[in-house]
């Protein structure tokens, strides 16, 4: 069954700190851009009757040069991400990703931590995060912890993230190399993937695809495929092994294994 | 009730030049882009309810019981209606020509059986739309399911119809040196107007006000006081601005019925908005078509033989035909002709007019036969056409009223550069990508149909335009302002036209393409009265500023009435109305339709085109865009070029969608279509759309009206996939006879 908007309640911190206090007390859905969220009511997939609005809390936007480190808040919008020019000088590709989410107003309320959380193989800016070995900062009331974004997902929309703790921010280590993107969508733009590919050509190539398999993925083994001096077509062979991709309503298994392929030779090429 | 009527000009819009064939912005722009344009959802009156429907979740089977108490305990809920405790509606008689027309004819709650999936099976009333939603939600519906049938391919256990016949196909096709024997499939599309459909309600006594998304009012009037039960002239519907339709909105629907029984019976207007998702399921759809088409050519490219067997989906109780056989009788010079149709009923809600029906559909086959052919033969297609090219129509032997097919290719091909085209698959590139290019022609049907409006020239010299027609957001009110400017020579800025109301004089259905070929007759024909009265004003009556003059010796310019030999004589508008104590100078006039009349028993009255796309490949990924798109359209004289340039325009960018990417999907489990959203039901983005080359040969048809217009809204779809499944063929070797494309099926090419 639909929920009714009006049966809805959520609590609007004004902090951090208060946020995560009511989210140990009660096991609240946080809301920030509510894109995915409010196509999940409008089907009746989502259940939940009580939501955080974490929209208000400073803490979670931003965008910073830490270091080695470029640092995202959770909350950052697409839209902000696109013309950041710390993320245009040492993630362009997080840029390209952004901008090829959704239309203007997804843009503009969507966030990067919701991307995350949200956990669809098929999210645009997931493989860019994948091949930067980005750290994902968690806190609860409780404790903080960092978790490698690789490490994050642990099935089909699932995560190691607890019912008490928000993503507070996204940290991708700088890298050297060529970064490289592209998304397969059926239309020009508003289009969902049917494949997305990101990858950064350094001494390790670093190679990652969605929409191929339950969770976005590293191709670790082509990676050393490559790295370790195979043909070209060699590591299209191993990356076939890695990548289980499905039938559905946007594309077939078949396109997507032969287009994965066409990807990776076309990256290795470029 | 509030009769207050909807102008098409905001306040202090500026005038802009006024000339017929001249780039008129459309004059309702202003209200629209600044938000104070009142569309149907938006109307809202006082006391006002919400009501949602309660969709049925089988696609077959009978209603066992309705459970609506806890529903009815939820906050502001009002009321939940169904069969046994609402009213129940009548069937409307069969239409009578373009009136009367209902695609849908079973009334909400006749029976207790579903028919398709979303059927409406219930309905809440609350104070809120959410709460109405919510009621919906907590109706418990119990149904005894069974088998139900949305298979995609067609077949039928009845006879074939005959549509047109000539010569022996049959044995013409055998005969034949060069045959093409393919079948050639569209799949269900859904018309997806941006603004949602929906009804307001309401009734005072036993008068009601509907509210409508409507591109007919002049007939939702006809079927909705049969259906409820109540004299004609206590109908009125309204209809001021609409955010289009593509036929969607031609015809009553149930949520409309629905709306207006319980607005009657909660004793209170009432607002119903359809949902997206609804939208495929209750407010029709273009329905699934299957066409195998063989061509018997001669070596030569003559043709001998055409043979156009199709078959539509429809639902279970509504046999809707798909005239997918529309153009094939007609387009080329071809002695032997059969075109033969069947229908193929289906667990799914009715299907209806979609911007150009029938044609679309059928020119994508036949076009597509064609250009097979043409491949075939080693023949240009444009050749080939060309050589095809009938003297008259040879299914009705009349002269055709004007045909400039030929002059639309030759221009379109030197627009698009065709005669650089190496012909070979693959052939061409550019900038790494694989370029494809192909091209069909197309027609469309031209018609008039019976309306009336009138003209009042006030003393202030304003002039009133009305007529109970609709503008889907084309441009009508345009138009027709420029046509009363014409006529009174009034300058624009002062010509206010109402529309969409069933208290005006009757006007025609905004579809076919014929509501500006109707309704300008009627409007010039008005004004002229209208100038006339004002003329007879001037010279009869004890103070009548030319008293005793004949007024075949006065005219009327400038807004003044003068003797024609001494235009210093002039008196303005105010003046004559004043002396002759006259609010106002009035004329009525109207057209009559074609259908039956002395044209159609002489001419063969359609519009041409041509249409050419050019496509871009990469191979590796099989990423396909339109990257090009030339159209040459043979549709009479343009009146305003600038909105029917946008009318083409519009329609090459649904076409890429028609190619591309539209299809409903029903799912075999439960009969929904799937993907009833505009995030899986793909259409083009602003992305998608490129360049578009329009051109108008702006020939007049001589015969359709004084001004030798034709109408624009649907010949622009006509042939734009066949041209754009050409390109895909001519750049991937893939040849994509069922719709839409998918570059997933391009790999292998």
């Amino acid at each position: 069954m639909k929920s009714a908007l009006s049966q809805l309640s959520f609590a609007r911190p004004r902090t951090l700190e208060e946020a995560l206090t009511l989210l140990r007390d009660e096991p609240l859905v946080p809301i920030a851009g509510a894109t995915d969220l409010y196509v999940g009511l409008n089907f009746g997939t989502l259940k939940a009757q009580r939501f955080l609005d974490i929209t208000r809390l400073e803490e979670l936007r931003g965008i910073s040069v830490t270091g080695d480190r470029l640092v995202i808040g959770a909350g950052t919008t697409y839209t902000t991400i696109m013309h950041s020019a710390s993320v245009r000088a040492h993630w362009p590709i997080l840029a390209d990703a952004a901008s090829q989410v959704g239309g203007v107003q997804i843009q503009n309320r969507g966030t990067l931590g919701g991307n995350v959380a949200n956990a669809s193989p098929a999210g645009d800016t997931l493989p860019v995060l994948a091949v930067a070995d980005a750290i994902l900062q968690l806190r609860s009331a409780q404790s903080q912890r960092a978790v490698p974004f690789n490490s994050f997902y642990t099935g089909y929309r699932q995560t190691v993230l607890r019912p008490d703790e928000l993503i507070v921010s996204i940290e991708l280590p700088m890298v050297e190399g060529k970064q490289w993107f592209r998304k397969v969508g059926t239309r020009a733009a508003q289009a969902i993937s049917k494949l997305v590919m990101a990858a950064v050509r350094t001494e390790a190539p670093r190679i990652a695809l969605g929409s191929v398999a339950p969770t976005p993925l590293r191709l670790r083994r082509t990676e050393a495929a490559l790295a370790g001096g195979s043909s070209i077509e060699d590591a299209i062979g191993v990356l076939q092994t890695e990548i289980t991709p499905i039938d559905d309503l946007r594309s077939s298994e078949a396109y997507r294994r032969a287009v994965a392929g066409n990807l990776l030779r076309r990256f290795w090429a470029s | 009730m509030s009769r207050a009527r909807e102008s098409s000009r905001a306040p202090g819009a500026p005038e802009a030049p006024k000339v017929i064939g001249g780039k008129l912005p459309r004059i309702d722009g202003p209200l629209k882009v600044s938000g104070r344009a009142v569309y149907t959802s938006d109307v809202s009156l006082d006391g006002m309810l919400y009501a949602v429907p309660v969709p049925s979740t089988i696609a077959s089977g009978r209603i066992v019981s309705i459970d609506a108490a806890a529903a009815r305990k939820l906050a502001g809920v009002r009321a939940v209606y169904y069969r046994g405790n609402l009213r129940p509606f009548f069937r409307s008689a069969p239409p009578q020509g373009f009136s009367g027309l209902i695609d849908e004819k079973r009334p909400p709650f006749e029976d207790d059986v579903v028919r398709y999936y979303g059927q409406y099976v219930a309905v809440a009333v609350a104070q809120t739309m959410e709460q109405a939603k919510a009621a919906a939600d907590a109706v418990r519906v119990r149904y005894a399911a069974d088998a139900h049938n949305v298979e995609p391919h067609l077949a039928t256990e009845k006879p074939f119809r005959t549509e047109s016949e000539r010569g022996n196909a049959d044995a013409a096709f055998q005969s034949a040196p060069v045959k093409i024997d393919q079948t050639y499939v569209t799949p269900t599309e859904v018309h997806n107007p941006i603004e949602l459909h929906a009804t307001v309600a309401a009734w005072e006594g036993d008068r009601v006000t509907l509210y409508e998304t409507s591109q007919a009012i002049m007939n939702h009037r006809e079927v909705l006081y049969q259906m409820l039960g109540v004299p004609k002239e206590n109908v009125r519907v309204v209809s001021h601005f609409l955010g289009s339709g593509f036929g969607g909105k031609l015809w009553p629907w149930t949520h409309s019925i629905l709306a207006a029984g319980v607005a009657r019976e909660v004793g209170a207007p009432v607002k119903l908005v359809v949902s997206r998702q609804s939208m495929f399921q209750t407010v029709g759809h273009r329905p699934r078509t299957q066409q195998r088409f063989r061509i018997g050519a001669g070596h030569d490219g003559k043709l001998l033989s055409l043979h156009h067997e199709y078959l539509n989906q429809t639902s279970i109780l509504d046999d809707y035909g798909e005239d997918c056989g529309e153009a094939t009788p007609f387009m080329y010079s071809v002695p032997n002709v059969r075109v033969i149709s069947a229908l193929a009923h289906r667990n799914i809600g009715t299907p209806t007019a979609m911007r150009g029906p029938g044609a679309v559909p059928g020119l994508f086959a036949m076009e597509s036969a064609m250009d097979e052919l043409a491949i075939a033969l080693n023949i240009d297609p444009i050749e080939l056409r060309r050589r095809n090219e009938p003297q008259q129509d040879e299914s009705s032997k009349l002269p055709f009223s004007s045909r400039h097919l030929v002059e639309c290719m030759q221009v379109g091909a030197e627009k698009f550069g065709w005669a650089r085209r190496d012909a070979r698959v693959g052939a061409m590139k550019r900038d790494g990508l694989t370029i494809g290019w192909g091209m069909a022609a197309c027609s469309w049907g031209a018609m008039r149909s019976d309306a009336q409006a009138s003209v009042e020239i006030a003393r202030d010299g304003t002039v009133t335009v009305t007529t109970a027609t609709q503008d889907v957001g084309t441009g009508t009110y345009t138009v027709l302002a420029l046509v009363a400017a014409e006529a009174t020579g009034i300058s624009l800025d002062k010509i206010d036209v109402r529309l969409g109301d069933t208290s005006l004089p009757p006007g025609p259905i905004s579809g076919g393409s014929w509501v500006t070929a109707s309704v300008i007759p009627a409007v010039s024909n008005a004004a002229r009265v209208a100038v006339r009265s004002l003329l007879t004003m001037s010279t009869t009556g004890p103070n009548a500023p030319f008293a005793g003059a004949k007024f075949e010796d006065l005219q009327f310019a400038n807004g003044r009435v003068s003797r024609k030999r001494d235009p210093s004589t002039g008196v303005p508008i105010g003046e004559v109305l004043a002396r002759a104590n006259a609010r106002a100078a009035v004329g009525d006039g109207q057209s009559s339709t074609t259908l039956g009349g002395e044209e159609s028993k002489k001419y063969s009255l359609h519009s041409y085109g041509a249409q050419f796309a050019e496509v871009s490949w990469q191979p590796e990924t099989a990423r396909l865009r339109v990257s090009r798109f030339v159209s040459v359209i043979d549709a009479g004289r343009m009146l305003n070029p600038k909105p029917a340039r946008n009318q083409i325009e519009g329609a090459v960018v649904m076409g890429i969608g028609m190619a591309l990417f539209e299809e409903a999907r029903y799912d075999k489990r439960y009969g929904a279509p799937i993907n009833s959203n505009l995030a899986d039901y793909i259409v083009s983005t602003n992305a998608d759309a490129p360049p578009i080359d329009v051109t108008f040969l702006d020939h007049p048809d001589p015969v359709l009206n004084e001004f030798g217009a034709r109408g624009v809204g649907e010949i622009g779809l006509a042939g734009t996939a066949a041209a754009i499944t050409a390109a895909v063929y001519h750049a991937t070797g893939v040849r994509v006879r069922e719709l839409p494309v998918r570059i997933e099926d391009l790999l292998r090419g």
